[in-house]
């Protein structure tokens, strides 16, 4: 056979193999859905029983032997740099997924999965009690076992750099420390600036009451506005997106006592989902197809959410539709004093709740816990003291228990370690994106007032949405904007919108 | 020593059983999971993202083929049957292996590349049957139709050489029929049931159903759904009713969702619809949990299924007790539509017999005829004594001498259902059977609980639910159909009672 016609054929079958496990993942993720919103309360155990069994048949495929075998075929075979990018880029991916869960040997794994559920279900009831020491112990096995999980991975590095890498590819430790440490020295006197200055937003103005059928009618409006169609609305606990292409949905949850809990979940969401609707169609099913990283899915949905939807151009368009949709609740309000209320600074316990510029201090001060933990610099048993000092430290805050300190977060119970940084680079890609796209779209503002957010969306669809996977999210910021990610432009960003808005 | 030899074998039966029973279950999961993307497909999804949801369906339905055939199962039942300690295994054991069996052998008799064939054909002429209904053009669907009963017949063949083709394949959607028992009942409803409907028809005491077509806002409609699944004590905690095209039931044990439809000026659409599918979904609800997962908890047959529907929709939602209890609800749920509504005449105006060309919208009298007609002319196709091209003629003429309907079209004639386009011969008789095995299974209830009128007339429906479940979703499948029906009636299957209660029911209404 002829060679590369051979080396083709090794590669049609590695990527069939990979749509199946595609396709099973999707199957997974209605059934995921599905458990979120509308499923019948007592069928929670037979649902997990069949989402076990979907994990286990994608588990299996991702480290069958085929796809070794086939891995092996196709990246050294003599021609195999003469296949185009996107094609290269698809092996690779599936190298990265095969390396990932092939590299740890199965005894370590099952003890890793063992320990996950353990822990994680310890933690639920120490959060509950309040009371760290009730899932101490299993918190320490546990990052011992990850720990261990990451050497094997990757003995050469340090396994904290690992577990980043695997979330956002090529995100070193002193990369961290750099933009955290810039970010860190921008945030801090700004907070202090926002809170301080005598001109203070007027939070009962969210605090108005409004109805959940009225907040409906606005996450659809919502929806119409930023160009949302062929998807789901739909409530749960906590708003999630569902999203592959041509199947889309978001959720959403109302407090009818703070109407921004819907909204800016509907517009999170919403960013992800248009994300998620617009990968390359001509790769659908390939590994390409998909986002970039974690760190990028984030930036989309806070592109939405932040850049776009706490602007006051968008306020300046959609308050008087927003005010005709709420009846008479806010007929008297003003649009700036709305604006400032919308987007007020304060520091808060809880990093969900938290505000757009104190948001990234919870993510710092987070890395700064586990970089000491990872160099055993702290141990497991001091977090909660190190929490609470650096709540202080930070937001001069004082926390007076666990749960709405050290335990508030699932991310380590469930093993997340590294994970954090993505939401600190959605907003560094973002400022950066904004950066750019202030550049190439000189009237964005204009477009905005006029409710033409869709020529935003444009722009994202054109430089982030339509690129897929086909880069790592540095490199892409780096064909995008031209520049290395930097988190001085999300600074200068924050800086001069929360200048303008506190006065300072 | 001896012992110990005694042991080990115990111990590996045990094991290979319980392998079995584990590949069982873990394909029973794989089911559910095909079940929940069906139901989402059909009633929550995306509109855009059916193609997207085809390769998920269509991947599912692989796997789980590639798992029910896997020669591990069959090596499996070998090597139990063949067990010295096979006896020991208990009843229900054994009953899990003769259902595996029985599966197993419908599955892997048929070579993959046929059934490959069998379902694009399948997809090609249910297209075609669609255009030819859309345009009442039978001409158009003829070719897909004849090759489809070529294929279906090779398909006998494969499951049964031996049997006559048209036998195979109605015994392999209700266990232990055959042409000669569905001739004999069929015969029998119909010299039974056409004097009755005559009769009806001829009556001057006719109900007057413009009462049932008075308009009901959607949304009261839905309140007197979930009033309803309530009432005949379908679990909301396990399950959930939404709106979709065609009614239909689907799930497992503590997730058994239904749908129905709505329309604004005949309420009894929804009503019935509830009714019917909350009669199945209480069938899959309180199936024996003991038995989750394995081949024994599952129903009984097809039409057993179909008779637990029938029952709440009919025995219990057409009788003329509970429709007297329920009309004073209705009158409440409905504010003033119902107001001027005697019970006696809601009665009969629900209960009206009149034959019409469409099977889905037949009443429970003339149904049956609808079923003999397609049951007469697939058997004389099997049988190579009609050809396709007379199909539709005879077809007309059926339902002019059983009905005394005239057919002008195709498309109100032969090409209403979509079954043969699926290839689906020798299904419909199991629609007819569910009622005739529930009027056969209400002569032991009537025994065990004497005044059921009585208690359905006061809306005291649990003690006839708690039977049910005893009696027949509780046993899930450890009973072929006809043994579950002699069971628990004392005697063998009959039509009889079915033809019984329908005179005693209907020359009362009508006054004959």
């Amino acid at each position: 056979m002829d060679p590369i016609k051979n080396l083709f054929t090794f590669y049609e079958k590695l990527l069939a193999v990979y749509e199946e496990i595609i396709v099973l993942e999707t199957i997974s993720s209605t059934l995921n859905w599905d458990v979120d919103t509308f499923m019948p309360k007592i069928a929670i155990t037979q649902k997990s029983k069949q989402l076990e069994l979907m994990a286990e048949f994608i588990h299996k495929r991702k480290t069958s032997s085929a796809i070794g075998e086939l891995l092996e075929e196709v990246t050294e075979h003599k021609y195999f740099t003469d296949l185009d990018y996107a094609k290269q880029r698809n092996v690779l991916l599936i190298k990265r997924e095969y390396d990932k869960y092939t590299k740890v040997p199965e005894h370590i794994e099952k003890a890793f999965t063992k320990q996950k559920a353990i822990t994680y279900e310890k933690w639920q009831i120490a959060r509950k009690k309040a009371d760290f020491k009730f899932y101490e112990n299993e918190q320490e096995k546990l990052i011992e076992i990850v720990k261990d999980r990451a050497h094997y991975l990757n003995p050469d590095k340090n396994p904290l750099e690992v577990l980043m890498d695997l979330q956002e590819p090529g995100l070193t430790l002193q990369k961290l420390k750099d933009s955290f440490n810039e970010l860190k020295k921008g945030l801090v006197p700004l907070v202090s600036a926002c809170i301080n200055s005598s001109s203070q937003p007027d939070l009962t103005l969210i605090n108005r009451f409004c109805s959940k059928d009225i907040q409906f009618q606005i996450a659809l409006d919502q929806a119409a506005v930023l160009g949302y169609t062929n998807g789901r609305i739909d409530t749960s606990v906590h708003p999630i997106t569902y999203t592959y292409y041509d199947d889309t949905r978001i959720t959403t949850r109302y407090d009818e006592n703070n109407f921004t809990q819907s909204f800016y979940s509907v517009m999170h969401e919403i960013g992800h989902a248009l994300y998620g609707q617009n990968y390359p169609s001509e790769y659908k099913y390939q590994p390409i197809g998909t986002a970039s990283s974690g760190g990028m899915h984030e930036a989309m949905a806070r592109f939405v959410e932040n850049i776009i939807g706490r602007s006051d151009a968008f306020w300046e368009f959609y308050f008087p539709q927003f005010q005709r949709l709420t009846g008479n609740i806010y007929s008297d309000t003003k649009l700036d004093k709305f604006i400032h209320a919308v987007n007020y600074v304060q520091p808060s316990k809880y990093r969900v709740e938290a505000d757009e510029v104190t948001y990234t201090l919870h993510l710092i001060f987070r890395m700064d816990i586990e970089r000491a933990l990872f160099d055993d610099k702290i141990t497991v048993a001091e977090l909660p003291v190190v929490w609470n000092q650096k709540m202080d430290e930070y937001f001069n805050i004082n926390i007076c228990n666990d749960a709405e300190g050290v335990l508030q977060d699932m991310h380590w119970p469930y093993a997340a370690f590294g994970y954090f940084p993505n939401f600190a680079f959605g907003n560094i890609y973002d400022g950066q994106l904004f950066w750019k796209m202030t550049q190439e779209l000189q009237d964005w503002k204009e477009s905005i007032k006029e409710g033409k957010i869709i020529s935003i969306i444009n722009w994202l669809k054109k430089n982030v949405y339509q690129n897929g996977c086909l880069y790592d999210s540095s490199e892409l910021m780096k064909r995008v904007t031209g520049k290395e990610v930097s988190s001085k432009y999300f600074l200068e960003y924050l800086k001069n919108k929360y200048t303008q808005l506190y006065d300072l | 020593m001896l012992g110990e030899i005694l042991l080990s074998k115990i111990t590996k039966e045990i094991d290979l059983y319980t392998e079995l029973l584990s590949i069982y279950k873990e394909n029973t999961i794989l089911g559910n999971v095909n079940g929940l993307v069906f139901w989402d497909y059909e009633v929550m999804m995306p509109k855009k993202a059916s193609e997207q949801r085809a390769e998920e369906l269509a991947l599912l339905s692989g796997l789980i083929h590639d798992r029910v055939t896997d020669p591990k199962i069959g090596n499996l039942l070998k090597e139990i049957k063949a067990h010295p300690n096979f006896d020991k295994l208990k009843d229900f054991e054994q009953r899990n292996i003769v259902l595996i069996q029985r599966d197993y052998d419908k599955e892997t008799k048929i070579p993959t590349s046929f059934a490959q064939e069998l379902s694009k054909h399948s997809a090609i002429s249910t297209q075609k049957w669609k255009e030819a209904k859309s345009k009442a053009d039978y001409s158009i669907f003829r070719n897909d139709l004849e090759k489809m009963i070529d294929l279906k017949k090779q398909e006998a063949a494969y499951l049964d050489p031996e049997k006559d083709p048209y036998d195979v394949l109605l015994e392999r959607y209700e266990y232990g029929f055959s042409k000669a028992i569905y001739d004999k009942i069929f015969d029998e409803i119909k010299t039974g049931l056409i004097p009755i409907i005559n009769s009806c028809v001829e009556s001057k005491n006719q109900p007057d159903d413009s009462l049932i077509l008075r308009e009901v806002p959607i949304e009261v409609q839905n309140t007197i759904a979930h009033d309803l699944a309530k009432l005949v004590e379908y679990d909301f905690n396990g399950g959930r009713i939404d709106v979709a095209v065609h009614p239909f039931t689907t799930g497992y044990y503590d997730d058994v969702r239904f749908t129905i439809e709505y329309s604004r000026n005949n309420f009894t659409n929804m009503f019935y619809a509830t009714m019917h599918e909350a009669g199945h979904a209480l069938y899959d609800q309180n199936l024996p949990s003991k038995f989750k997962y394995q081949p024994v908890g599952s129903g009984a047959s097809s039409a057993m299924h179909e008779g637990q529907a029938r029952f709440i929709e009919n025995i219990i939602g057409r009788s003329p007790e509970f429709l007297e209890f329920y009309l004073p609800h209705l009158k409440k749920l409905t504010g003033k539509i119902f107001q001027d509504v005697q019970p006696e005449a809601f009665i009969h105006a629900v209960n009206k017999v009149s034959p019409s060309k469409i099977r889905v919208q037949a009443e429970p009298v003339t149904y049956s005829l609808h079923i003999i007609v397609r049951y007469e002319l697939e058997k004389e196709l099997f049988n190579n004594k009609v050809t396709v091209d007379e199909l539709p003629s005879l077809w007309n003429e059926k339902m002019k001498d059983y009905l005394g309907i005239d057919i002008t079209n195709d498309a109100e004639g032969i090409l209403q259902d979509t079954h043969y386009a699926w290839g689906l011969f020798g299904y419909f008789p199991t629609y007819a059977l569910g009622s005739y095995y529930d009027d056969q299974i209400l002569t032991a209830l009537e025994k065990d609980i004497p005044d059921m009128n009585e208690q359905m007339r006061s809306g005291k429906l649990t003690n006839i639910l708690k039977w049910l479940n005893q009696n027949i979703r509780n046993l899930g499948s450890l009973y072929d159909p006809l043994d579950l029906i002699k069971k628990i009636s004392g005697n063998e299957f009959s039509a009889k009672y079915f033809i019984d209660r329908t005179r005693k029911k209907y020359s009362k209404l009508y006054g004959f």
